[in-house]
């Protein structure tokens, strides 16, 4: 007799169901993404003793007639996919027709179900696989699915569950990330009759991150024009990293509308964001990636967490270059927020003191609106910095004109003997003067904006410091004992392809045979580290900026980083108001100025409205 | 109850100062900053180790009680240098404490029990040779600059290697060292005690252990030398210093060597060179004092540029008949060769900026140094 046989249905669905539910949130995931595929608007989902108990997912979806019912039971039975072909393009969550009966098998079931037109509904039990009884039943339009007991038949898989909060919070995750996928669908969630979320029907993405995230603060857009011909299109919101805790928020990646967890993704939108992310800190916000459905093979993971792309390259590029653009074009808003002069209040000021008229001799186009301009005083002028932009109030008679306008005088921080230096505008913003001999106060537009001296300085040395790097080209120290390095195809593909960028970058490489390659010379400032190393960090780099931007070597990066570090003025450095000045102009005049090389933020904004509140003034 | 004497301030302050190179690592034993005091009824011995250098002085003073104790090396030796007294004296308390009398000043020093003290290991005392210490310090002094630093990339370029080899009647120890970017050589001649000293296959010295060895060849006149398969051991009258030997495989020096061509040499004035190529450093950048080198018709001319500040340059007679070369080089790698090189004149043969620049000199017998260019 053989002894291989074929295992009997229901211990094939109890299989399944190993795979498909592991834990309480699996059911609220499958039988959530079953309502959206049903078209549902509104779902509820219920849950009690932390789901083991009970869970119960209503939905206004199109529902099932009788025959739709008994057959949602059966193994591999599914409404969403119908032919072969349609494997290649999956449109729906579901497709695979396990969802319903694995958690049949291991539960008692109940499914009630009406259609739009139908005038009773049906109501089927289902208990630990078996089906019990079927019957018509009165019922609202759509489907109530309530799954009791859960693994209530494996006692095993039951002893495995965490503990309530656990469970619990995976359910709210699954919900959440619904959520976000479908901003117009309705959701809430109670929890042993106490509603944890509510997220109303109708609403947008913008919205709807605020309130899944919990988040007031600005959101960077993500709005990805889709590369002609790929279907590739991507929307979303990053938070603003320095606004989040460090372990609160976290990034939350649909693709076509499904959660995922995806390194690869994850690992674009943390490239992306380069040099505004501290180290230790995750990206948060929610990215939605839609691509051609034949584009992406979501059919790797049972519970389907896990996707493929056929071309992961141009994703993860694509990712990474609208994360750079929504970070740069935040940079730019900040920009045009602080430094920009107001219509009507960039009119040169009454009274120049003497010394700012002999700063530059003549006063620059101050109705600039904050463009960014990089003008040089001209050649044999004074050479003290042109601070001439930066108005400074002449006292109390250059104050005189602006309502608005601190009295000088009271919040006088400068150096006593300093009287011409009260109050100091730079292309409209104002400073108040230097705190802790570490940070410089100005004010905006009804902010305080608190500013790190050191992280300023060092972003805009660096900045200075990167790009005379890039514009030289890197002398290349040659090694007396050439180093082999191995590269793998894609490597190797990527350096045959980058050859020239490469060698500019400092490195020169020769392939040796077979996979093997020589480094023979390295980049002189780097010739204490391991050749290997950095012609590996290079490729990398080459392959995640897909020939976007002219790429820097990363032990590069943080040797610019810690040099400007090393020249930038320090905490504890007291700085006079010109020196302030001069400093808050040329992080105008940087591209980047917002964080510092290792993304410490540069900038804390508090509103008025925000500090009104410490003295309950409002 | 302890130990009790007295010890001649110079003395004190000779010996102690030597440990404390060798204490004063940082590191997670506390109580590897201390230095070891064994009182014996004729003199004392002090005993230092980070665990990869050891060293043992033994110090003469007048005892009144035997005993060991551990005392923190640093506070000793600024102790020692603070004391304008000529004798200062120990005497060992309860619970580990030191009373310590110098002149008007009374110290009490806490110290730490010797249990944990790590053994001092041993060696084999018969292994050994004699040599003239001139000639270690030499061989060190001539090496010790381009050995590479331990952040560096490659881990048996931390050591200097060492040697030795025959030529005719003539025997030789040389040092070698790199750091990946330039080589240096430093080859002399020994007497026939040396054949009984056994050098392992590959003998790498750490760096830290060769600053000891120049230390240790300081104020003495011969030295004995051993070199067993795990450490090296150097041997005064006095003094004992154990170091303990890295493993690995240093790279084929030779090859490089004699890929050099030596028919296209330049014959520059040491100390011209010396002396423009430190004007010209003014002007490189900071991280890789890149110049380039022109050198046409007996005309060497130095240039340098700086992003910031500007540029540099400098030009003088050499001796040249070849082709003109123009080549970027790191100016540090040359000014530490020739800063220890002897002789008026120097002769660097130099190919082009693929191959490695050979510097030798004829009144240099033994050294040998090789830079390799920079391409601008």
């Amino acid at each position: 007799m053989s002894r291989i046989r074929i295992l009997s249905e229901h211990l094939a669905n109890q299989i399944a169901a190993g795979e498909v539910v592991e834990r309480p949130a699996s059911v609220v995931k499958e039988l959530v993404e079953n309502s959206l595929d049903a078209g549902a608007t509104r779902i509820t989902v219920q849950v009690e003793g932390a789901g083991a108990r009970l869970v119960r997912v209503m939905d206004n979806g199109e529902g099932m007639d009788a025959d739709d019912v008994l057959l949602c039971i059966e193994r591999h039975a599914t409404s969403k996919l119908h032919e072969e072909g349609q494997l290649e393009a999956i449109a729906t969550l579901g497709f695979r027709g396990e969802a319903i009966p694995s958690i049949g098998s291991v539960s008692r079931m109940t499914i009630l179900s009406r259609q739009k037109d139908a005038a009773m509904g049906t109501r089927a039990e289902i208990r630990y696989g078996t089906l019990q009884r079927v019957h018509e039943d009165g019922c609202g339009r759509g489907t109530v699915i309530e799954v009791r007991n859960l693994f209530g038949n494996m006692p095993a898989r039951k002893k495995f569950l965490k503990s309530a909060r656990t469970e619990v919070y995976h359910i709210e995750e699954v919900l959440r990330n619904q959520a976000l996928a479908r901003p117009e669908t309705g959701f809430s969630l109670q929890v042993d009759g106490r509603q944890v979320l509510d997220h109303p029907a109708g609403s947008d993405l913008e919205q709807r991150t605020r309130d899944v995230f919990r988040y007031r603060d600005t959101l960077l857009p993500l709005a990805g024009a889709p590369e002609p011909g790929d279907g590739l299109h991507m929307d979303g919101f990053l938070l603003l990293p320095d606004a989040v805790p460090a372990s609160g928020a976290r990034l939350r990646i649909l693709v076509n509308g499904r959660p995922v967890q995806d390194r690869m993704i994850r690992h674009a939108v943390v490239d992306g964001m380069q040099g505004f992310l501290m180290k230790g800190r995750q990206p948060a916000g929610v990215l939605r990636l839609t691509l051609e459905p034949g584009q992406v093979d979501v059919n790797v993971h049972p519970a389907k967490r896990e996707i493929r792309f056929r071309r992961s390259g141009q994703v993860h590029a694509f990712v990474r270059a609208m994360v750079a653009d929504s970070i740069a074009a935040h940079q730019e808003t900040l920009r045009s927020e602080l430094f920009a002069v107001p219509a009507g209040r960039g009119e040169p000021p009454g009274p120049e003191t003497g010394r700012a008229a002999t700063a530059a001799g003549t006063a620059y186009p101050s109705s600039s609106g904050g463009g960014r301009q990089t003008t040089v005083p001209p050649p044999g002028q004074d050479t003290r910095p042109p601070v001439s932009r930066f108005r400074e109030a002449a006292g109390p008679a250059g104050a005189g004109g602006r309502d608005d306008f601190p009295e000088p005088g009271l919040l006088r921080v400068a150096e006593p003997g300093a009287t011409s230096a009260d109050v100091t505008r730079g292309s409209g913003l104002v400073l108040i003067g230097q705190l802790f001999e570490l940070y410089l106060l100005c004010e905006k537009d009804n902010h305080l904006v608190v500013i790190d001296q050191h992280a300023a300085h060092e972003r805009i040395l660096y900045g200075r410091l990167r790009q005379g790097y890039l514009q030289r080209s890197v002398p290349r120290q040659g090694l007396l004992f050439p180093v082999s390095v191995e590269l793998g195809p894609e490597q190797a593909r990527t350096l045959e392809q980058n050859l020239e960028e490469v060698r500019a970058l400092g490195l020169e490489v020769e392939h040796f045979g077979g996979s093997t390659w020589l480094v023979k010379a390295v980049p002189a400032p780097l010739r204490s580290l391991d050749a290997g190393d950095i012609l590996l960090e290079v490729l990398e780099g080459l392959r995640s900026a897909g020939g976007r931007d002219r790429v820097v070597a990363p032990a590069m990066d943080s040797l610019l980083a810690s040099m400007a570090c090393k020249a930038a003025v320090k905490a504890g450095n007291r700085l006079q108001p010109e020196e302030m000045l001069r400093l808050l102009q040329e992080m105008e005049e940087s591209e980047v100025f917002s964080h510092c090389p290792h993304g410490r933020p540069v900038i804390r904004r508090f509103d008025r409205q925000e500090i009104e509140k410490w003295f309950h003034r409002t | 109850m302890g130990f009790h004497f007295n010890i001649a301030r110079d003395d004190l302050l000779r010996a102690i100062s030597a440990q404390q190179n060798i204490t004063s690592k940082k590191g997670t034993m506390a109580i590897l900053s201390n230095v070891l005091m064994e009182v014996h009824p004729e003199n004392i011995t002090f005993t230092g180790t980070d665990l990869e250098i050891g060293l043992r002085q033994t110090v003469p003073a007048e005892i009144f009680e035997q005993g060991i104790l551990t005392l923190p090396a640093k506070k000793l030796f600024e102790l020692a240098r603070e004391s304008s007294s000529e004798v200062i004296s120990f005497k060992e308390q309860d619970n580990n404490w030191v009373e310590i009398t110098a002149g008007s000043s009374l110290y009490r020093l806490a110290g730490m029990v010797s249990d944990e003290f790590p053994s001092f290991p041993d060696y084999d005392a018969e292994a050994m040779v004699e040599i003239d210490a001139a000639i270690v310090a030499e061989l060190v002094d001539k090496t010790i600059f381009s050995i590479a630093h331990d952040k560096e990339n490659m881990y048996s370029l931390t050591a200097a290697l060492l040697q030795k080899f025959e030529d005719g009647e003539h025997r030789y120890l040389k040092m070698v060292s790199s750091d990946g970017h330039r080589l240096t050589i430093m080859s002399r001649e020994v007497g026939e005690q040396v054949d009984s000293l056994q050098l392992n296959p590959v003998t790498l010295v750490p760096r830290r252990g060769i600053q000891e060895i120049r230390r240790f060849c300081e104020e003495r006149d011969t030295v004995s030398l051993g070199i067993e398969p795990k450490q090296a051991v150097l041997k005064s009258d006095d003094s004992l210093l154990i170091i303990r030997l890295m493993e690995g495989e240093f790279p084929d020096y030779q090859r490089i060597i004699d890929s050099v061509p030596r028919d296209n040499i330049i014959t520059i004035d040491r100390l011209r060179f010396l002396e423009g190529l430190k004007r010209i450093n003014l002007f490189t950048e900071d991280v890789f004092h890149a110049i380039r080198i022109d050198i046409d018709d007996n005309t060497l001319v130095l240039t340098s540029q700086n992003a910031d500040f500007g540029s540099a340059r400098d030009e003088f007679q050499v001796s040249y008949a070849g082709d003109p070369l123009s080549l970027g080089f790191n100016c540090r790698y040359f000014i530490d060769a020739l800063q220890v090189m002897e002789g008026d004149i120097v002769e660097a043969s130099i190919n082009s900026n693929e191959s490695p620049c050979l510097l030798t000199s004829e009144e240099d017998e033994g050294f040998l140094s090789i830079i390799m260019p920079m391409k601008l």
